[in-house]
């Protein structure tokens, strides 16, 4: 498998993430009635000491709502908000009293797997779209906790086909303020076979 | 001297070294300790077993990690029958898919160091692992004591 994208590569992948990315911020405006932006996503191909680079490392606490994503494409989703972002978004959306993310209720538990599963279903229905390809995912699953923790368990199951994540990672903001993150992680073959869908050799 | 490890590393040290990994989650943190010659090697492994003809990183599965530290520390010195192991990780972070069918792999990786550990005859003086956090672990080649901390408690064993 790849340990190395090329110029190209990089390019389909970014492309991949700007739609996906783009349709979850307008899903994320909409259920905030607020301006939602975006970065240009990053796309690193890192060995697994590093997936925790983009979202302030390893001990980083967050709240991370894991999809996996079944069908044409297989891989992962994960929406992530650090602990103020996870706050901020449960009181703009009235879910509670208080917003505290380390001591959730339960019903603010749902509220962020149900957000969690409309910002990963937008990413995902507009790459199927696009690639013309069907995705669709598993129920929402919810962790707060430290980054390489959670990340740990998607990696463990790429970890059997591979020593290197593909990870399409990008934030999201509110009046630049940092609202959350959504990572796409496309299995090897997947990402191999979105390579030869747009005609990108896999094999540079 | 304090050095860091990330998911699917390993790493032997001398004392006074400090050997921190970050955030195991459903990986295992495996420690071996030589408290004659006080080197200690830490492994965050994720996977039970290497699949053979693969060349794969060996800081990656519970058995090659373990090797893979057991040569380094027999290379610097250390006598096999003095070498203890303490295990933390192995946690099931998201309840309802973190599994194969009804073992979670957390549970899975906790059985293979154990086993693979008894095979070898090293004996695990100490461990705490499973649970639902994740833990950041540091093994202190000092006198092998291995701090953990979750993100509300803290503990050495």
């Amino acid at each position: 498998m790849f340990k190395k994208l090329s110029f190209s590569q990089q390019d389909l992948m970014t492309e991949i993430g700007t739609i996906g990315t783009g349709h979850a911020a307008t899903a994320m405006a909409n259920m905030l009635g607020k301006k939602i932006t975006i970065n240009v996503p990053q796309v690193d191909l890192v060995t697994f000491d590093h997936v925790s680079d983009f979202v302030g490392g390893p001990e980083q606490v967050l709240a991370c709502v894991y999809l996996e994503v079944l069908g044409d494409l297989p891989g992962t989703v994960l929406v992530m908000f650090d602990g103020p972002a996870a706050n901020r978004l449960l009181t703009n959306l009235n879910i509670g009293e208080k917003a505290d993310y380390l001591n959730l209720t339960p019903l603010q538990e749902s509220a962020l797997k149900e957000i969690g599963n409309i910002l990963a279903g937008s990413y995902l229905s507009a790459l199927g779209d696009f690639t013309n390809q069907r995705i669709f995912t598993s129920v929402p699953n919810l962790a707060v906790d430290m980054a390489d923790a959670v990340f740990s368990v998607p990696m463990i199951a790429l970890g059997r086909m591979s020593d290197y994540a593909l990870l399409i990672q990008a934030k999201f903001f509110q009046e630049q303020q940092n609202t959350g993150y959504i990572l796409f992680i496309p299995t090897p073959d997947a990402a191999v076979k979105l390579l030869k869908i747009f005609g990108v050799d896999a094999h540079e | 001297m304090n050095s860091q490890i990330g998911m699917a590393q390993y790493l032997v040290l001398k004392a006074p070294g400090v050997i921190r990994s970050s955030g195991l989650g459903s990986c295992i943190g495996i420690a071996l300790y030589d408290p004659f010659t006080r080197v200690g090697g830490l492994a965050h492994a994720m996977l039970p077993k290497h699949r053979p003809g693969r060349d794969d990183n060996k800081g990656k599965y519970v058995d090659t990690a373990i090797d893979a530290m057991l040569a380094e520390m027999e290379a610097m010195g250390c006598n096999r029958q003095n070498i203890v192991a303490k295990l933390a990780g192995g946690a099931q972070m998201f309840p309802e898919q973190d599994k194969e069918g009804k073992v979670s792999v957390g549970e899975k990786n906790v059985a293979a160091a154990q086993e693979y550990l008894r095979e070898l005859g090293i004996p695990i003086v100490a461990e705490d692992v499973g649970g639902h956090s994740g833990r950041t672990i540091e093994l202190y080649c000092e006198d092998g004591t291995l701090y953990i901390k979750t993100i509300n408690s803290e503990t050495k064993i």
